[in-house]
């Protein structure tokens, strides 16, 4: 099994830990998905590179915001909710549906470390 | 008719327990009201409140066909530049939340000792209290 | 709503150069290639949308006044509303220009009783220019108000004992400063009929933005109609001198074929907004920022005084001059959208 496969199957779980988490799609800067992991229920649309490039521009704008550098940022609409972790150069976006208990997924934040590492060494490879 | 007394006091009062500042936007990005410790930044802050908030509009009316942003929070982290003997704290932790009361933008900043549940909880009841009188005045 | 005005006033007194600076957007140098009047002529003057002002300026010459008094007396005297008589101020004939004001105000008496007597005391700008040299500026300055306020009062006078049983109001003007806008915001204001009733709108409006002031101009004209004061100003003539700023700025603006709409201007202590309200209406509101601003002071664990600043963004007060519009609009009864239009000669 690949290092990627292993990766992909880290984030199902993580999908699956959380009830109501659709997706999991990790980026690049300039919107490029690296890995994608999405239950059925996920929006399509949602992880078209376009809308993720856009994301990737306003998080940039977030550290405008008077505090310094933006490292999370969480959007609620009228059935979903977007989360956004800056984890520079790679950002990771959670798609949920609103009823999903934002707490338990920000909580997923630390578990992103050690795949996020194993991700550079695909990359860097 | 926006009395100013009135909405500053109103904004002013949700100034308490880490909340640094509260504003009253409108989707263009124009300041309408203020009020906090300090106001360097705030026609910049909300100038980049509404811009984000525009840009998130979209992403959530194309891809979640068309569902409506409510609205959302940015946790920033410290900034600093260190020269290897001083270091210069630019910018402080802090959480930026905004949310949409009928159709202008409720921007509140917080520190960081302020948890996300409660300063969503306090721009929620504010909003809740502008959203009546906010409508009459139907800003466009 | 129509309203005659008659305009009268030995020839070469300067009715015509006031009308046309007033209603017709000349401005004061412009007004040297007026000739003199011939006879009377007419001009309607929409004002605030349902008045219309019809102006009758008479020619002063001689001729023409002896025969407003004779065959022409019923024609021009009949239905006065206003009547402004306007002298020139270093007139050599002051017993003869008297003589006709006397006649003119029996033929009024006469024919419409219930009309309103200006008198506008003109041309209380002239000095030789040579002699202006001579001495420094400020004397002449302080010379000259002592002076004009003197002959002034001499006339003013004379004229209001002379109107008798009549009465009547007195103003000194010139074209070349805001005396002249201080006089016709007087008599428009007697003119228009709910002006009342607006005065009181305007006052609610003040106190719930909490303004220092609030102007209101006739758009055409930019003559004040209605004002409200909340805090004392100092400079009693602010009015004026706004409406001639202001209605100078315009001019220059459309010269540029554009159209003036809005303005702010702000220092550190006040903000002042200038925008188009109803479609016969400008609005001026006046916020001081120590009224925006408002500091509380509360101290935190009995030690530390926090310093909370709160204000109103100028966006906030333009919303609040769009809301106060719609009301307004109601009020005058704008039905029509025609833009008012000045000086159409029947």
């Amino acid at each position: 099994m690949s290092t990627l496969d292993t990766l992909r199957r880290d984030l199902l779980t993580l999908i699956h830990s959380v009830k109501g988490l659709q997706a999991i799609v990790i980026t690049d800067r300039d919107g490029v998905a690296l890995i994608k992991v999405n239950s059925e229920l996920a929006p399509e649309l949602s992880m078209r590179p376009a809308f993720l490039a856009s994301t990737v521009v306003t998080s940039e704008q977030c550290s405008k915001l008077g505090s310094g550098k933006c490292k999370a940022i969480t959007c609620f609409y009228e059935n979903y909710q977007v989360v956004h972790f800056n984890k520079n150069p790679l950002l990771i976006t959670l798609i949920a549906s609103i009823n999903a208990n934002t707490g338990m997924i920000k909580a997923l934040e630390t578990q992103f470390e050690p795949i996020l590492t194993d991700l550079k060494k695909v990359v860097n490879a | 008719m926006l009395k100013p007394k009135t909405l500053t006091n109103v904004l002013s009062q949700a100034n308490t327990g880490g909340v640094q500042c509260t504003l009253l936007l409108n989707r263009e990005g124009t300041l309408l009201a203020y009020s906090g410790y300090g106001d360097k930044d705030a026609r910049m802050t909300a100038a980049i409140a509404s811009s984000i908030w525009l840009s998130y509009e979209k992403y959530g009316s194309v891809a979640f066909n068309e569902d409506n942003l409510k609205s959302y929070i940015v946790e920033c982290e410290a900034c600093c530049v260190s020269n290897g003997i001083f270091k210069l704290l630019l910018s402080q932790e802090g959480n930026v939340i905004v949310i949409k009361v009928s159709n202008v933008l409720l921007c509140m900043h917080a520190n960081k000792s302020v948890p996300l549940g409660t300063l969503k909880a306090k721009i929620t009841t504010l909003a809740n209290y502008l959203e009546g009188p906010l409508t009459q005045v139907a800003t466009t | 709503m129509k309203k005659k005005v008659l305009l009268m006033g030995k020839s070469g007194s300067g009715k015509t150069s006031m009308r046309s600076i007033i209603f017709a957007n000349y401005i004061a140098r412009d007004t040297r290639r007026l000739g003199a009047t011939i006879d009377v002529e007419h001009s309607h003057v929409r004002f605030l949308g349902n008045l219309v002002l019809n102006l009758w300026d008479c020619g002063g010459q001689e001729a023409f006044m002896e025969n407003y008094f004779a065959s022409q007396r019923d024609n021009i005297f009949r239905n006065v509303e206003v009547l402004i008589y306007v002298f020139d101020v270093e007139s050599r004939e002051l017993e003869k220009d008297m003589h006709y004001y006397q006649t003119c105000l029996e033929a009024i008496l006469q024919n419409s009783p219930e009309a309103k007597v200006f008198c506008l005391i003109h041309k209380m700008d002239l000095i030789e220019e040579d002699q202006r040299e001579m001495v420094s500026p400020i004397v002449i300055k302080i010379f000259l108000t002592y002076f004009h306020s003197q002959i002034f009062r001499e006339r003013e006078a004379d004229l209001i004992k002379l109107s008798k049983p009549m009465e009547c109001k007195c103003f000194k003007t010139s074209i070349w400063d805001e005396t002249l806008y201080k006089a016709w915001s007087a008599i428009v204001y007697k003119l228009i009929p709910n002006v009342q009733e607006l005065e009181k709108h305007l006052q609610h409006f003040t106190e719930i933005i909490d303004a220092d002031e609030v102007l209101l101009f006739e758009r055409a004209t930019f003559l004040v109609i209605c004002h409200c004061e909340r805090k004392p100003h100092r400079d009693v003539h602010r009015f004026e001198k706004v409406s001639n700023i202001i209605k100078q700025f315009k001019l220059s603006c459309s010269k540029l074929a554009a159209q003036f709409q809005s303005m702010e201007v702000r220092n550190s202590s006040f903000a002042a907004y200038i925008d188009i309200f109803t479609p016969n209406t400008y609005v001026m509101v006046v916020m001081s920022d120590s009224s925006i601003r408002e500091f509380h002071f509360l101290s935190k664990h009995g030690a530390e005084i926090m310093i909370i600043i709160s204000f109103l963004a100028s966006a906030a007060t333009l919303i609040n001059i769009k809301n106060a519009r719609k009301h307004f609009e109601k009020l005058e009864g704008v039905k029509t959208q025609n833009p008012p239009t000045a000086f159409a000669p029947r």
